[in-house]
């Protein structure tokens, strides 16, 4: 035997050698394949979808920064004390007109006047004396009433010769309306010497619309102490206690200008109807299903939002919805067979009791399929007929929202855009069999992941009931992260809802 | 489905075509991967990375020359590239040891019992029997596969062949 008996031995015996390998091979093949397509698709998307809607939104952000950052500056100081109203105004004033703002601010000095020409009569004199005593009498106010006490100072400065003449009018006169109109000449003098030229009957309408609204909004105790036959001006001039008149025209103010901007934090419960279905085709129950067509369901998802402001574009939301998807699978055949081995059984599924013994098939691959099983089986008896039908994998989530919300159009009517994530946490979770309106319940999914993320995008349209109410309407899609930990195909499941609430601002 | 379609549903991802492809030649791959790994498991492990090299790259196939040709060059090399990262191919020994045959009748040694005695070879042995002896490698080919010279390659043959010879030896 030469050397080469050996090879040709073995290449004799080694011919054509063949072997099965375990089934399991091919079970870690998928795998491998499924985790591929996961690293390879769903990064993208998520990028796509969620990520590119926060960066626009930060874009946005940052482009933009002067605007939304002027307001939050004169809500701070609106807010924290009364006297600050003044100075809060003064900023606040700079953003509508600027003879607005000299109109504005003059027509509180006059107010102020006024009122100390009724109330403190002792202290008009004294200014008129010792102008400069005054002065420092207003340094230990407050320090938050800064701008006013150079306006006040200003103005008594300036007005002392004037005063006089106002003093004496309110002392004898008793007539505030008189009073008034004086004050308003006084007034337009100091404009004048100003050189901020409003005309004295701009001056004194806005003065009334002003005072109005603050008589309107807050009745002043005051009020009493007057003749009974007072006209609305006079009521205003009688009622503007140093404290509350400035807290009206903040409050007013803010109103009218930047109302909304104070309250950072909304609240209130949204409803969606919510449609789930897939991008690819695959199944999580089996692969069997893969080429079965789905049919995505429409469901209800409702709860909570929370957001706060950011800036005046910008804010971040969460909350928590209780959230409902599912869909079907169609054309499925099932029979009931007493000889269900667990080989007929469908991995991905934890049966209940009472399901054991049910059979599920793909219409296409089922009639193969059920000869196969009968024969290992050697089953005898006539197989139970098969139903068709559809089976429904139905599950449910809270869902705690993580948005970005970018205001495009911040007006009555605004329109935002929306991006982020969401976790969503498993609470339901059942597969069911339907067939000629009847139901049964085959038991839950095992692949179903507790916890699964979701990348959100939409388009949020909000309408102002009030200041502090607002009607929303928000079109989203979300696309879903690992909702199964082993599907068949390429199951990508998405859902769309359009988010419709209200929320309250404070 | 005809091996064309087959093929063109696996470049587009086709998870039934995939599996398909898999029933098809499954076995045979297996084959291959017995007798160059050292065992089942490592078999198992190698036949699951060739496939995912098959699928990576069947967008590289170009329809010439035959498809099975195709996948069992993957597979060998896949399985080559595993036990070369582990093994120093590359030691020589260039004393050749001596190749006499005696006389013997080992025909009656099983296919299985065979295959144990390939996977107990070393790598390098084994790598070189399986490719020179049974898939019609040249000791060129096998030594630019293995970055080994043709001679090593000629030395790792022999000394696989005695190993083997005694097993039978001792088995009969």
């Amino acid at each position: 035997m030469n050397k080469n008996n050996i090879d040709k031995f073995f290449q004799e015996k080694f011919k054509d050698f063949e072997e099965v390998p375990d089934e399991k091979v091919w079970e870690s093949i998928e795998a491998s394949l499924d985790e591929k397509r996961k690293k390879r698709r769903i990064i993208p998307i998520w990028w796509r979808l969620g990520g590119v809607a926060a960066l626009v939104a930060i874009l946005f952000y940052i482009i933009n920064p002067f605007e939304s950052t002027t307001t939050p500056t004169v809500v701070g100081t609106d807010t924290q004390q009364v006297e600050q109203a003044d100075t809060g105004e003064g900023e606040e004033g700079s953003e509508v007109l600027k003879t607005d703002t000299s109109d504005q601010e003059q027509e509180i000095e006059v107010v102020e006047t006024t009122k100390e020409d009724e109330n403190v009569l002792d202290n008009s004199e004294d200014v008129s004396n010792l102008g400069s005593s005054i002065a420092r009498n207003d340094k230990e106010e407050p320090h938050g009433a800064s701008t006013e006490e150079k306006a006040n100072a200003n103005l008594l400065n300036q007005a002392v010769s004037d005063q006089e003449t106002i003093v004496s009018a309110g002392d004898q006169d008793q007539n505030p309306n008189k009073v008034f109109e004086d004050t308003v000449k006084s007034e337009s003098v100091l404009v004048d010497e100003k050189e901020t030229l409003p005309t004295p009957s701009n001056t004194r309408e806005l003065a009334n619309t002003e005072v109005d609204k603050s008589e309107e909004n807050k009745p002043n105790g005051i009020i009493e102490k007057l003749p009974p036959e007072n006209t609305e001006v006079q009521e205003a001039v009688a009622a503007s206690d140093k404290k509350s008149i400035f807290d009206e025209i903040a409050q007013e103010e803010e109103e009218e200008v930047a109302e909304n901007s104070k309250d950072r934090w909304s609240v209130g419960p949204s409803v969606a109807p919510v449609y789930f279905s897939s991008l690819g085709e695959g199944s999580p129950i089996h692969s069997n299903f893969v080429a079965n067509s789905k049919t995505g369901n429409l469901n209800l998802s409702y709860g909570l939002s929370v957001s706060y402001e950011l800036t005046k574009k910008l804010s971040v939301r969460s909350g928590i919805h209780k959230v409902d998807y599912g869909y079907d699978t169609n054309d499925v055949q099932f029979s009931s067979s007493l000889a269900a081995s667990t080989n007929n059984r469908i991995d991905n599924i934890d049966y209940a009791r009472a399901s054991k013994n049910l059979v599920v098939q793909s219409s296409a691959d089922s009639e193969a399929a059920l000869t196969d099983s009968f024969a290992q089986s050697n089953e005898i008896a006539a197989p139970s007929p098969s139903r068709d039908g559809r089976m429904v994998q139905q599950f449910g989530y809270l869902e705690v929202p993580l948005e970005l919300n970018y205001a495009l159009v911040d007006k009555k009517v605004g329109v935002n855009i929306i991006g982020g994530v969401s976790s969503l946490f498993l609470v339901d979770n059942t597969v069911s069999l339907e067939a000629d309106g009847g139901t049964t319940e085959i038991g839950e999914a095992n692949n179903i992941n507790s916890l699964n993320f979701s990348t959100n995008v939409g388009i949020g349209i909000n309408y102002s009931l009030s200041p502090k109410m607002q009607l929303n309407l928000e079109p989203m899609f979300k696309y879903q992260l690992n909702t199964f930990s082993d599907t068949a195909g390429s199951f990508q499941p998405f859902s769309v809802g359009v988010y419709s609430g209200l929320s309250f601002k404070f | 489905m005809s091996l064309e379609k087959l093929i063109h549903n696996c470049k587009r991802g086709d998870r039934k075509a995939q599996e398909q492809l898999y029933r098809e030649y499954s076995r045979i791959l297996f084959g291959i991967c017995l007798k160059y790994s050292r065992n089942k498991t490592e078999a198992e492990d190698n036949l699951h990375d060739s496939f995912m090299t098959i699928y990576d790259k069947i967008g590289q196939y170009k329809f010439k020359g035959s498809f099975e040709g195709w996948m069992k060059r993957i597979t060998v090399n896949t399985v080559l590239q595993k036990y070369r990262k582990e093994e120093y191919l590359n030691v020589v020994s260039e004393n050749v040891p001596e190749d006499h045959e005696e006389e013997s009748a080992y025909m009656d040694v099983d296919l299985q019992t065979l295959l144990r005695y390939i996977q107990e070879l070393p790598n390098k042995y084994r790598l070189t029997f399986n490719m020179y002896v049974l898939d019609g490698y040249s000791h060129k080919e096998i030594s630019e596969e293995l970055g080994t010279s043709a001679g090593t390659s000629k030395s790792n043959l022999a000394r696989a062949r005695v190993i083997l010879r005694e097993k039978i030896k001792k088995k009969t």
